[in-house]
């Protein structure tokens, strides 16, 4: 009998052994810098996304060991950041949150109702500091909504953009890059056939007049060098607006048609068709399938690229800086680890100052700076941790 | 080294040492056998007990019962049925004497209600086995608002989490295990050709016998690819002739019916079976502290959002959760004749009707969305023992079903807590307006074969058929899917059971064959055609299970599997676009042991004493999972990268005095540690770590009370009190972040009285659930059922 109680009595202390206390652990590199970096760990479903944020992205460390903050189901990472916060439209909830972060919190600065365009599938640019402009589908893609936002009082302005009628077959508008420029809103755009046919595989752009009460369509022109509607700016940039006004925008056809090349765009300042003296070839320089553009100053852009010659490993991404002005390779950044996933917030610049944050093989994963000279690249601050998704980098 | 390969192959070797070591030797051993009646004649599935040897047997159709190979001496027989006092008899037997006994059984006083059976019910038999099983009798709850899912919610090991109320989405775990890893079966049978509805949180108590809970390892009889564990519902097999019909109001405008009755033909055997439930509520409990719209733009409950409309924290009644389900099934069949020992036909219907009202998290809230679908199945069943030869029984059960099942999510509306909705251009729940249709034809076979050539060896056969066609399509885009994934399996069990010493140790041994054949249609993008693709995969998995009685009532047990979860269509295949084929695509397997001790102790009749503990560990390795590169990628692959380690302990222990009381306490711990990367090259900060969202220390306290006669002749007064408890769990990966979010501890208290008159004829009974009003919680925080009362009556009559 004593063997048998002092059996169960082990097994019930060890019980109550094995449930120790609570082990929050406290954080040791917590800090409130301008730059945040967002992360992915565990996987489905127990995948998690965290916010991290640093002073400098140049040397040191970081990690999530009792650092940075889970935001899971309050924010994804296709999401607006701006001079110190956060924009997001949280479509569970019905609402447009200005989100900050600091000493670890993430707080919901304000919070107003918001029903209108369907948000992951949207896309965004700044007008001028305080106006903000989300383009985007509705819930079935059959129309293209936007929203005029004024992020200090919150007064929006939403309406509807009249596209051409879609294409017999096909079911859904789809809408890629978007850029403001001197009055106009440039944005490119697709017909979507339903799965698993391809979408149309022609390049589509259209162009539509700005005011503060909404936006009135010009026009819209196709042209058959590419396809696809680039990707939307609240994951991946692939359009700008250079210093002299003029509107670059990039094509991905790799959804569409994989024989396409990608091609960049170009509207000149103030006009509204495209310049057809202009297009560039991006694939033909890099050899291989751009994503990702973003510019750095005088003309100059780093795209990002799946280098499709890589089959022994998942990190395939590389970077690669090229004239825009002169439709040019300027340099591969070989000295660059590859990275390891597609559309994401890849690259940071401001003014001078570029940094790429790159998910390397193993642990190899760091935020480099970009010499905007001499295109020299040099390791920043190490992730740690050996996370599987880095999914972007911000300054505010 | 000692790698769970070598185990394993130690494992095969000692089982076949064993089976080489199979020698029977005929003595001049001594027997007793006897036939056991009441006073309409015999009686069938009487538990008998030799006690001193404790060895049992139950009687078989002709009330007869037999232990052979016995030695000379005194011996005490333990008769007992539910129902009935329990009798004991003391023999004496001589060398080579055949003992040849007639035993009457006389009714108790309290019919089929928390009556104290003394011996060993087939139950406790099979708590004490080799396998790590709960075994719930469900009588005692029979007047209970009840249904299985919180029943075993009870017991040991066992964690089910709903999304809140009556037929909520729920998520039924196994020692940490979940989902697709338990199987859940009716008397053998796969569960699932009955339809969606047919689900734990819907079947009312009355309508089982007892629920076995296998932990990880798995009896051959119960064919499927159960990684990790399986559910096997009794129903009630007796040849009486019963009614029982119950009927239960309560809180949130609740009102579920259940029937089950028999009638037989004693002359020539026919027997009609009729089961069948309905279940109705509103589910309209209230959620505390939730987001609802305010606005001066507001017509009806249709909110134009403009600069005056603002967020408000209120409570509010659940306004679109209304649940209705209903199950009838007719049986006809023969039993007791020289062909058959059952022949039957069945047939049944499940339909069920349910409007949704959140997501996965309660912040996102729907207003229109629902789900509906019904089933419809057939079956044919049949069982002879002593086929061809003695010992040798078989049954077979063939039966197929078409189960359809509808989500419509086309609303344009966004809600709000506050039942105030806004024009919205996007669907409730996912990215595209859709009537969602899932047809499945559904086809199962099951053919078990058993052999005991003598007391102490046995053989057992188990095969399974299992067929599906999963057809899915958008009734707004098409009308048919193009795309169906067909999945065929055939599982086969064998079994050797050796029980030596006179039953003092029992030993299974078992192996069990996976075949799985996976046909699709596959989009090629390269052709723009449809690909006719097929795979198939074969799996070994094998087993033991091992108890030991190191004294008289104290025993040990130990059993291990190597299990296997096979890979679905739509995993192994993908959808062409965004879910990447991967052909290379293993099932899951684990390697589950469980180790074990028990204590049985009856003092003078009245006082009955059960205690377990028992240790375990999974290691669940090549976890399929959707490899999910980001959530602006839509391209997902299915790959074997998670790796999974469990370990955990529970103990139970349970106490009868008498009629009068009984109680039960019960604590489980688990740890679930990630073992996973995406990465194969490397490991993440995650790895080594716990599984959040996981609960991991949790109890149970149940305490019956109970007098009869109190109000009168043949009545019964009975109060039970139940508390469960749920100590905090993390929501997230624990140690990264600043801020650890967790879900907290829970401890809910329910408390029922009932009275039974006319030897529980009649019963009513009262029941509070959540007592104290607590906020209770489950996945991802969100809010369950307040308190609650219902009110049950119950009728039931049974006749030989």
């Amino acid at each position: 009998m004593k063997i048998i109680f002092k059996s169960v009595a082990l097994l019930l202390l060890s019980v109550v052994l094995f449930s120790c206390s609570k082990d929050k652990t406290s954080p040791d590199n917590q800090t409130d810098g301008n730059y945040f970096l967002w992360i992915q760990v565990g996987n489905w479903p127990n995948t998690a996304q965290y916010v991290v944020g640093v002073n400098s992205v140049d040397t040191g460390s970081v990690s999530l060991s009792g650092n940075g903050r889970e935001i899971t189901g309050k924010a994804d990472y296709g999401i607006i950041p701006h001079k110190g916060y956060y924009y997001y439209v949280n479509e569970e909830e019905g609402s447009f949150v200005k989100f900050e972060l600091k000493s670890n919190n993430w707080t919901a600065v304000k919070e107003v109702p918001y029903v209108h365009v369907n948000f992951a599938s949207a896309t965004y640019t700044w007008v001028n500091d305080k106006t903000l402009l989300i383009v985007g589908p509705n819930g079935d893609y059959t129309k293209t909504l936007y929203s005029i936002v004024d992020i200090e009082t919150f007064k929006f302005v939403n309406g509807e953009l009249t596209l051409p009628a879609l294409p017999t077959g096909y079911t859904g508008y789809r809408i890629g890059n978007l850029e403001y420029s001197d009055g106009n809103v440039y944005f490119g755009f697709n017909y979507a056939k339903d799965w698993p046919d391809p979408s149309y595989d022609k390049a589509l752009f259209a162009v539509a007049k700005y005011s503060s009460t909404g936006l009135t369509m010009i026009g819209t022109e196709e042209d058959a060098a590419s396809a696809g509607n680039g990707s939307s700016r609240l994951w991946t940039a692939s359009s700008n607006v250079d210093s002299n006004g003029d509107v670059y925008m990039l094509t991905t056809p790799q959804m569409v048609n994989k024989t396409l090349p990608n091609v960049v765009y170009r509207y000149k300042k103030g006009t509204t068709t495209i310049d057809q003296s202009y297009k560039f070839n991006v694939s033909a320089v890099t050899g291989s399938d751009a994503i990702g553009l973003w510019a750095i100053g005088n003309g100059k852009a780093i795209i990002k690229y799946n280098n499709t010659g890589i089959l022994a490993s998942n990190h395939t991404y590389e970077f690669a800086i090229i004239d825009l002005h002169n439709k040019t390779l300027v340099k591969k950044l070989t000295d660059l680890p590859r990275d390891n996933s597609d559309y994401l917030q890849s690259v940071i610049v401001n003014g001078s100052k570029v940094h790429i944050v790159i998910n390397g093989e193993g642990t190899n994963d760091y935020v480099w700076s970009l010499n905007t000279t001499t295109y020299e690249v040099t390791k920043g601050i190490n992730i740690k941790g050996d996370f599987d998704y880095i999914l972007r980098i911000d300054e505010l | 080294m000692l790698t769970w390969n070598n185990i394993g192959f130690k494992l095969q070797l000692i089982a076949m040492l064993s089976f080489f070591s199979l020698i029977t030797t005929a003595q001049n051993f001594s027997k007793i056998s006897g036939q056991v009646k009441d006073q309409q004649g015999s009686m069938v599935q009487v538990s008998v007990q030799l006690k001193e040897l404790a060895k049992s047997t139950q009687t078989d159709k002709d009330g007869k019962f037999v232990f052979e190979n016995l030695k000379a001496g005194n011996y005490t027989l333990i008769v007992s049925y539910i129902g009935y006092q329990t009798l004991q008899k003391k023999v004496s037997v001589q060398t080579g004497e055949v003992l040849n006994l007639t035993l009457m059984l006389e009714e108790s006083s309290t019919q089929m209600q928390m009556v104290t059976v003394i011996g060993k019910t087939k139950t406790q038999e099979l708590r004490e086995s080799g396998f790590a099983v709960n075994t719930i009798e469900t009588k005692q709850f029979a007047n209970t608002n009840t249904n299985l899912s919180q029943l075993l919610n009870k017991s040991t090991g066992v964690k089910v989490r709903e999304k809140g109320g009556v037929g909520s989405d729920f998520e039924f775990s196994i020692n940490g295990l979940s989902g697709k890893q338990i199987k859940f079966f009716i008397d053998g049978i796969p569960l699932e050709i009955l339809g969606t509805a047919m689900s734990f949180n819907n079947i009312p108590v009355n309508l089982a016998e007892s629920i076995e809970v296998y932990k990880g390892v798995v009896p051959v009889s119960l064919g499927s690819d159960a990684l990790g564990g399986a559910v096997n519902i009794i129903t009630n097999r007796n040849t009486k002739n019963y009614v029982d019909f119950s009927t239960t109001y309560g809180s949130f405008n609740t009102n579920k019916n259940a029937l089950s009755t028999q009638f037989v033909d004693k002359k020539n055997g026919l027997t009609l079976r009729l089961n069948g439930f309905t279940n109705y509520s509103d589910n309209n409990y209230k959620m505390i502290g939730v987001r609802g719209i305010t606005g001066d733009n507001i017509v009806g409950n249709k909110i134009t959002i403009d600069g005056t409309s603002e967020f408000i924290t209120l409570d509010a009644e659940r306004f679109h959760n209304r649940y209705k389900s209903a199950f009838g099934q007719a049986e006809v069949g023969v039993s007791n004749k020289s062909y058959a020992d059952a022949l039957f036909a069945n047939f049944s219907y499940t339909g069920f009707d349910q409007q949704l009202q959140t997501g996965t998290d309660q912040r996102n809230v729907y207003g229109m969305a629902t789900r509906h679908g019904h089933s419809l199945n057939a079956g044919l069943r049949y069982s002879k023992r002593n086929l061809f030869v003695k010992g040798l029984d078989a049954n077979t059960y063939w039966g197929y079903s078409k189960d359809i099942s509808i989500v419509t999510d086309t609303a344009r509306r966004k809600y709000y807590w506050n039942n105030i909705y806004a024009y919205s251009d996007s669907p409730e729940m996912g990215s595209f307006f859709t009537i969602n249709n899932l047809t499945r034809p559904h086809i199962i076979g099951r053919t078990n074969v058993s052999y005991k050539i003598n007391n102490e060896h046995s053989f057992n056969l188990n095969y399974v058929l299992d067929g599906v066609e999963n057809n899915t399509f958008n009734e707004l885009v098409t009308t048919s899917d193009d795309n169906p994934g067909l999945v065929r399996k055939n599982i086969v069990g064998l079994a050797y059971q050796q029980d030596l010493f006179s039953n003092k140790w029992s030993n299974v041994f078992f192996t069990k064959y996976y075949g799985l054949g996976l046909k699709l249609n596959k989009y090629s993008s390269a052709t723009a055609v449809y690909e006719n693709i097929s795979s198939s995969d074969n799996s070994l998995g094998y087993g033991l299970s091992s108890r030991y009685y190191v004294i008289k009532d104290f025993g040990v047990k130990f059993s291990f599997e190597k299990a296997y979860r096979l890979q679905e269509a739509s995993e192994m295949f993908g959808d062409g676009v965004n879910t990447i084929a991967n052909l290379d695509l293993k099932p899951e397997h684990s390697y589950n042991l469980n180790l074990g001790t028990f204590y049985s102790k009856t003092l003078n009749h009245n006082h009955q004493l059960f205690i377990e503990a028992n240790g375990f560990l999974r290691y669940a390795k090549d976890f399929i999972y959707a490899k999910v590169y980001q959530s602006n990628t839509p391209r997902t692959i299915y790959e074997n990268l998670d790796k999974i380690n469990i370990s955990g302990a529970e103990a139970e222990i349970r106490y009868n005095y008498k009629n009068l009381l009984s109680a039960t306490v019960n604590a489980s711990y688990q740890k679930s540690i990630s073992f996973s990367s995406a990465n194969s090259t490397s490991n993440e900060n995650t790895y080594n770590k716990r599984l959040p969202n996981q609960p991991w220390f949790f109890g149970n306290a149940d305490l019956g009370i109970g007098k009869n006669d109190l109000i009168g002749k043949d009545t019964r007064i009975q109060f039970n009190w139940s508390t469960n408890f749920i100590h905090w769990y993390y929501r997230t990966w624990e140690g990264l972040g600043a801020v650890i979010d967790d879900i907290p501890s829970q401890t809910i208290h329910n408390a029922s009285l009932t009275s039974s008159f006319q030897k529980s004829k009649y019963n009513i009974s009262l029941e509070c659930n959540n007592l104290t009003n607590q906020l209770a919680y489950d996945n991802f925080k969100l809010q369950k059922e307040g308190r609650a009362f219902y009110v049950k009556l119950r009728y039931f009559i049974s006749k030989n």
